[in-house]
């Protein structure tokens, strides 16, 4: 039963892929490419086209799931001066890949959703920051940009319509806080990437002071087909009522296919792991996972039949993140892995506020003692203190990095007390 | 009462005394034991072979006679340190004030009471002065 | 206005307020370190925590969250206390606990912080660092151990000073702030960075333990270089200035200072000062008792019309009165004057005639108010550096367009958005001629501009100014010059800059009429955020103007005197507080004319040039030893009270004056602040102002104009030589008179003079960059260090002019451009 649903799934981020390599601009055009953006510009407005995502019920893929056309329709409609639309792929959260198969194999789907979004918030120039590592995907996409130019898909007057884009990739010099909005934006200036303060939401004043709206590769990347298929059919492809849409999950840790799935939204996790990752790996039972990228609380076996949709995840206590699974066995010391995220956090922190430049690499001071056997009996205290404190940073990347922590506090407390108590980790040459 | 028994008395406790060890010191000839926490004539202390003091300027600004007084330099490390330290014995009340503020246990006070001079200037104690005393 | 409750307590705040500045309006203080009044709000710090109701009790930061109506805030529950003895505990974490030796310890929010929240013990522990102290400049010291990444210094650096010599680099714990590959500070040294510190990161070197902050006494000032009239706060301990002190509620500056301000306040306490008076016998100058020296002054004053008298416009309004009053009534000569007897003209000749009044119609403030600046000279920037900052803020915060026209680019150029429209030196008038036939031109004038007075004429005049026929002399094209018309007339609001002094010769009478006639043109005058502001070059030039301390039609200005002097109709010639050796032009002139005098006395702090050939030195004091008011160039009149005792052996030039009137048999007055009242009563615009008044708040002379056009002349065009390049003087950043020569900061900084060149011509004359060369000029030479910058024109060279080392004087005479030569 489950098999058969996954077979017979719609997909439409992954529907034109090849295998192994990426798809061409002609086969993504004879396959209905770039119709939902001609069909857009001939006989939609702008506001019909935000309508339409509106009605999808889509929610950002980039790890908020704000709802996308709430976002675009913060951006004021009449006001002078240029707009700005930046797609992020600065893709920087462990665990999370699904942009860069995305873009690897079909960055024409991205291509044609910007220029939709463009076209929908009356934006000439757009920007896609991606970052540095992705040397294949932003080939990929200048390939992708130049055969749009080249058909007329993209540069002044598209088809006619008097709808103009530019469109430029700007290669970051990589951090993870460019994946903040507005450090991105600060970032695309050229100056440091620091997160600005909100209000003003970038909406208002972003790029150069201008309204600009953000957006993740895979949110845009799902316009097309929300245009093509109608909202309410788009809505549909997902696995509950509550959800819309289909979502990329990219898998990774302890199961047999650690790969990026298109899957419906809402889909239970169980479902997921059991059915297109083809279940955990021989000798191995499940004991946790994060389940969208390093920034979400862990859940646990209790939360086998979750669905993976925005607000059930963010019920069990986590968050759905980017969908950037990673899954744990029992094999694994869950303060082990904990110490790995937050040295990751505490290194990747911009230095801007005193919580997160001084509050992580102390956390991380913290558990590197607790798994070195040096526990303290008030360090699980402390611990929760810095939850508490880090949520009162400046950005979200404070509190999103004790997400793992505070997961760990949560499930795994008798784990934690474990290694202060026996002065040693109890997984210590267990590890696989 | 008879009025000879008071003398009687007084002249049995004066007689019990005669054979008594006596409570005064025949000072200068015999020193007197001064108590650990005497507050004496101040000292300053020596850390490698430096004085320990590194002009904060706490001293003088707790001192209720205002008798100490500091003037910071810059040694070739750029570290601060005392480039005079005074102390008019003439004012201070030898209350304890400068040890109890020092944040880095540069002074201390000696059990030496005897501070007698024949000239005013023999009173200031500088800082050479103050070391001296170890 | 919004209304709000904070802590229980109903209070209201402008719409625009922050829950940071709403509280403080209010007198509830939240604690914070990454917060300034000048800066915009920056969220880093996470003290300022406080929390709302209507957000479910978040905690969220004061100052960065605008207030809104019915907001219920509370500052401190037990939570947020919590939350901010944590973030103390985080920062204590790294921060090196040597107060004892940190110069910042009693003036440290942190330690202050500490102190409040009773961080005693601290549950984390972690290494501290051990970041490189930066010892690279002798002003500023950079212990980045210290610090507390609140960004202040690199804000104030970016956003006010428009330096940018500092900012973060690295990420994460290793976070720090330096400046560009990590190098030492070099920059400015304004010091703005480190009035703003919260910790004792950035400290003032001049300044290096020498006292604690709670041993200084704190003396509210005026500073006493520029005309700008800054306030000080002067930290004084045992009678000696030891530093300035940062008071962010100070004057319209909010306590921002240039590095004269801060740095340059040793010559107060310097150990060069004067002590006795001196009279010279044999030939020698030898000490003498007040009483003799004083006698044989009186008795050389008694000359009539054969005594002259240079002033300073460093003296109070009340000490220049006494002294004009002592010329006019006592000595019975009208010949005094100051500034080189031409830095005054465009007030007291050129607005005179143009304006009817010797002051700038517009002030300081207007600079924040209007749409459009346009500047003359970016020497600007150097002569007022603190207005400088206010251009930098107008430009930068509130987009308010630049347009400069001048011989040189400079650091306003760099602004955003700045355009420089460079023209060839000495050309000003026909540009500003050319601008003012342009507005006529394309009938961009006000409708009713034709009726003024004047208009006919200078109709007629300005058709030898077409932008055409100018461009080809100013090497500026028509078109820009159209372009600076264009803009200029259509702004709602403009304003015009430009500074005068005795570096700056071409900007003279002439100048400041073409400038008037633009704005009475266009109308931009007597409004909010227009006018032209004409920066004087002393901190009272401007008083000294509306002191009238200038010649009147009967007598001889500084030039005539300095040849009066010469040809030995001026017998006894007054110098008090000038040094015209190094500051006038033509040093030989001078330096014959002041041997030639019979009899020389000089009032002065130190022994100057000018005082060296003196027969009577008298001591005086300096702006921190009197009592007075000092006029800003934008006429706000400011009282100044003693900071120190003086030396007993000196006195003030107000005590000097009395003494001398008393030995002439007149009738000196009873105290300064009796004779400001008679200043008060007789200049116009000071009506109402008394010490006491003033005392407690400056206040501004108004100024009433009557526009009336006239016709510049533009002096005629100077022609290039072959092998030569045009010379001009000016100010040096660091610099200001020749007063800033005994402030050890300027000192350091910018220690000697050196001639400032374009690339291409070192180039041509194979020079580089620290050579020394000679410039020679027809009317001397002079050896000087070479500067090879990108802001310098082909054919221009540059030499400041306040240097007694090596005086820009002996190869110039006065001559706006010199054309001068030179050699290795």
């Amino acid at each position: 039963m489950l098999c058969f649903r996954i077979l017979f799934m719609e997909q439409v981020l992954f529907k034109h892929n090849r295998p192994g390599r990426m798809t061409t601009f002609d086969e993504y055009r004879s396959e209905g490419g770039f119709v939902a953006l001609a069909r857009a510009l001939a006989g939609m407005s702008p506001d019909e086209v935000q309508q339409a995502v509106i009605d999808s019920g889509m929610r950002g893929r980039g790890g908020a799931g704000f709802p996308t056309g709430k976002k675009w329709s913060f951006v004021p409609r009449n006001l002078p001066g240029p707009r700005y639309l930046i797609c992020n792929c600065d893709e920087m959260e462990p665990g999370t890949y699904k942009d860069r198969v995305l873009l690897e194999r079909n960055p024409h789907l991205l291509v044609e959703g910007m220029a939709l979004a463009c076209y929908a918030l009356g934006v000439q120039h757009a920007f896609i920051f991606i970052r540095r590592g992705y040397e294949q995907a932003a080939d990929n996409l200048r390939l992708a940009v130049a055969a749009a130019h080249g058909a007329g898909f993209l540069g002044e007057n598209v088809r006619g319509s008097g709808f103009s884009l530019e469109l430029d990739i700007h290669q970051s010099a990589g951090r993870y806080i460019c994946g903040e909005e507005t450090a991105l934006i600060n970032a695309l200036e050229g100056i440091r990437a620091n997160p600005r303060a909100k209000p003003p939401f970038p909406a208002v004043k972003g790029l150069w002071g201008q309204p600009t709206v953000v957006n993740n590769v895979e949110t845009l990347a799902n316009i097309p087909s929300i245009i093509n298929g109608g909202p309410a059919w788009w809505k549909g492809l997902a696995a509950t009522p509550e959800a819309a849409g289909t979502k990329l999950f990219c898998i990774s840790g302890h199961v047999v296919r650690p790969e990026c799935f298109e899957l419906p939204l809402g889909m239970k996790l169980g479902e997921i792991i059991d059915g297109p990752c083809g279940g955990m790996r021989p000798g191995s039972t499940f004991k946790a996972c994060i389940p969208g990228g390093a920034s979400t609380p862990y859940l646990t076996k209790l939360h086998w039949d979750v669905p993976m949709d925005f607000d059930p995840v963010a019920k069990a206590g986590s968050r759905l993140g980017t969908g950037g699974i990673i899954v744990f066995d029992q094999s694994t010391c869950m303060v082990a892995a904990t110490l790995n995220l937050i040295r990751f956090f505490a290194r990747e922190s911009c230095g801007w506020c005193t919580p997160c430049r001084e509050g992580l690499p102390f956390v991380r001071h913290i558990l590197e003692r607790i798994e070195a056997g040096q526990g303290q009996a008030g360090d699980i205290d402390i611990l929760r203190e810095h939850v508490r404190l880090l949520n009162h940073a400046f950005c979200a990347l404070a509190p999103g990095a004790m997400g793992p922590v505070d997961g760990l506090l949560n499930h795994f407390e008798d784990e934690l007390q474990e290694h202060i108590t026996a002065q040693r980790c109890p997984f210590e040459g267990t590890h696989s | 009462m008879n009025p000879i028994t008071p003398i009687i008395n007084g002249l049995a406790i004066t007689l019990k005394h005669l054979f008594m060890k006596p409570v005064t010191l025949q000072y200068p000839d015999e020193r007197p034991k001064v108590a650990a926490r005497f507050r004496g004539l101040h000292a300053l202390n020596v850390s490698h072979n430096k004085a320990k003091c590194v002009a904060c300027y706490l001293c003088p600004t707790v001192c209720p006679a205002k008798c100490i007084t500091v003037e910071a330099g810059e040694d070739a490390n750029h570290d601060k340190f005392a480039s005079k330290y005074e102390i008019d014995m003439l004012r201070c009340i030898f209350c304890g004030y400068c040890v109890e503020a020092c944040p880095v246990d540069a002074i201390r006070m000696t059990g030496e009471f005897e501070l007698a001079n024949y000239h005013r200037e023999d009173f200031i104690y500088n800082k050479e002065r103050l070391l001296e005393k170890k | 206005m919004v209304n709000l409750t904070i802590d229980d307590k109903q209070v209201t705040a402008p719409k625009t307020a922050t829950i940071y500045e709403a509280a403080k309006m209010n007198g509830v203080n939240i604690p914070i370190l990454c917060h300034d009044k000048k800066l915009k709000p920056f969220g880093a710090c996470r003290m300022c925590l406080v929390e709302v109701e209507q957000m479910k009790g978040r905690q969220i930061p004061a100052c960065t969250t605008p207030v809104t109506e019915g907001m219920i805030i509370r500052t401190s529950t037990p939570d947020i206390v919590k939350a901010r003895k944590m973030v103390l505990e985080l920062l204590l974490l790294n921060h090196p606990l040597d107060c004892p030796v940190c110069d910042k310890a009693g003036d440290c929010d942190l330690q202050n912080l500490t102190y409040e929240y009773k961080v005693d013990t601290n549950r984390f522990v972690d290494e501290k660092f051990h970041h490189e102290i930066d010892y690279n400049n002798p002003l500023i010291e950079r212990d980045m151990n210290r610090c507390v990444l609140c960004g202040k210094c690199a804000r104030i650096c970016d956003e006010i000073v428009s330096f940018g010599a500092l900012t973060f680099i690295d990420r994460g714990i290793e976070t720090k702030i330096g400046c560009e590959f990590e190098d030492g500070l070099n920059c400015e040294f304004c010091g703005s960075c480190i009035s703003v510190c919260p910790v004792g990161s950035l400290l003032a070197r001049p300044f290096k333990f020498k006292a604690r902050f709670w041993s200084l006494t704190k003396q509210k000032s005026v500073c006493g270089y520029c005309g700008t009239g800054c306030n000080l706060t002067l930290g004084v301990k045992d009678n000696k200035v030891l530093t300035t002190l940062y008071d962010e509620n100070q004057g319209f500056h909010k306590g921002q200072l240039c590095v004269r301000g801060r740095f340059g306040y040793q010559f107060i306490n310097s150990d060069k000062r004067l002590t006795s008076p001196l009279v010279r016998r044999n030939g020698r100058l030898i000490e003498a008792s007040w009483e003799e020296a004083l006698e044989v002054v009186a008795a050389r004053l008694k000359g009539g019309n054969s005594v002259a008298a240079l002033g300073s416009s460093r003296l109070t309004n009340e000490e220049l009165t006494l002294f004009k009053k002592l010329m006019l009534e006592n000595v019975g000569s009208s010949n005094f004057d100051h500034s080189a007897g031409y830095a005054h003209s465009a007030l007291t000749s050129g607005f005179a005639r143009s304006f009817g009044t010797t002051a700038s119609p517009a002030s300081i403030l207007d600079i924040q108010k209007t749409d459009l600046l346009f500047v003359i000279k970016t020497d600007s920037y150097e002569t007022h550096p603190v207005i400088g900052f206010e251009i930098n803020m107008a430009v930068k915060n509130r987009g308010i367009k630049l347009n400069i026209i001048s011989d040189k680019r400079g650091k306003l150029s760099k602004l955003p958005g700045a355009n420089t429209f460079v023209h060839k030196p000495g050309s000003e008038v026909s540009v500003l001629n050319a601008i003012a036939k342009s507005i006529l031109d394309d009938k961009l004038a006000v409708g009713s501009v034709d009726s003024v007075q004047g208009y006919a004429e200078l109709a007629e005049a300005l058709k030898a100014y077409t932008p055409e026929a100018v461009s080809a002399l100013c090497g500026l094209t028509a078109e820009d010059i159209k372009k600076i018309a264009r803009e200029y007339a259509s702004a709602d609001k403009a304003l015009i800059l430009f500074p005068i002094g005795q570096g700056y010769v071409s900007h003279n009478q002439e100048m400041s009429c073409a400038v008037a006639n633009l704005s009475i043109l266009t109308g931009k005058l007597g409004k909010e955020g227009c006018g032209v502001l004409c920066m004087s070059e002393k901190n009272n030039s401007q008083g000294a103007v509306d002191m009238g301390f200038f010649p009147r039609a009967d007598g001889m200005n500084a030039q005539q005197i300095l040849d009066a002097c010469k040809n030995g109709s001026v017998k006894t010639l007054f110098v008090a507080g000038e040094n015209p050796i190094v500051s006038y032009p033509d040093k030989s002139k001078v330096t014959t004319a002041l041997e030639a005098v019979e009899f020389l006395i000089v009032s002065e702090l130190f022994m100057t040039e000018t005082a060296a050939m003196a027969d009577v030195v008298l001591p005086a004091c300096s702006f921190a030893e009197k009592d007075g008011t000092f006029t800003s160039t934008d006429r706000r009149v400011q009282y100044v009270s003693p900071s120190i005792r003086k030396n007993s052996n000196c006195k003030t030039d107000f005590e000097i004056f009395s003494a001398l009137i008393s030995k002439l048999g007149g009738q000196t007055p009873v105290s300064s602040s009796l004779l400001f009242s008679e200043i008060s009563s007789n200049t116009d615009g000071y009506a109402g102002m008394t010490h006491v008044s003033l005392r407690k708040e400056s206040a501004f002379a108004s100024v009433n104009v009557k526009p009336k056009l006239i016709v510049p002349k533009a002096s005629a065009a100077v022609s290039s030589e072959p092998g030569k390049l045009a010379m001009v003087t000016g100010s040096a950043l660091y610099h200001s008179g020749t007063l800033s020569q005994f402030g050890e900061g300027p000192m350091h900084v910018c220690p000697e003079a050196y001639v400032e060149m374009s690339r291409k011509d070192a180039a041509n004359l194979k020079i580089h960059d620290k050579d020394i060369v000679t410039v020679s000029s027809p009317t001397g030479s002079l050896k000087l260090n070479v500067k090879v910058t990108a802001r310098i024109p082909e054919g221009l060279v540059f030499v400041p002019y306040h240097f007694s080392a090596a005086p820009v004087n002996a190869i110039w005479d006065g001559a706006p451009v010199t054309m001068v030569s030179l050699t290795k």
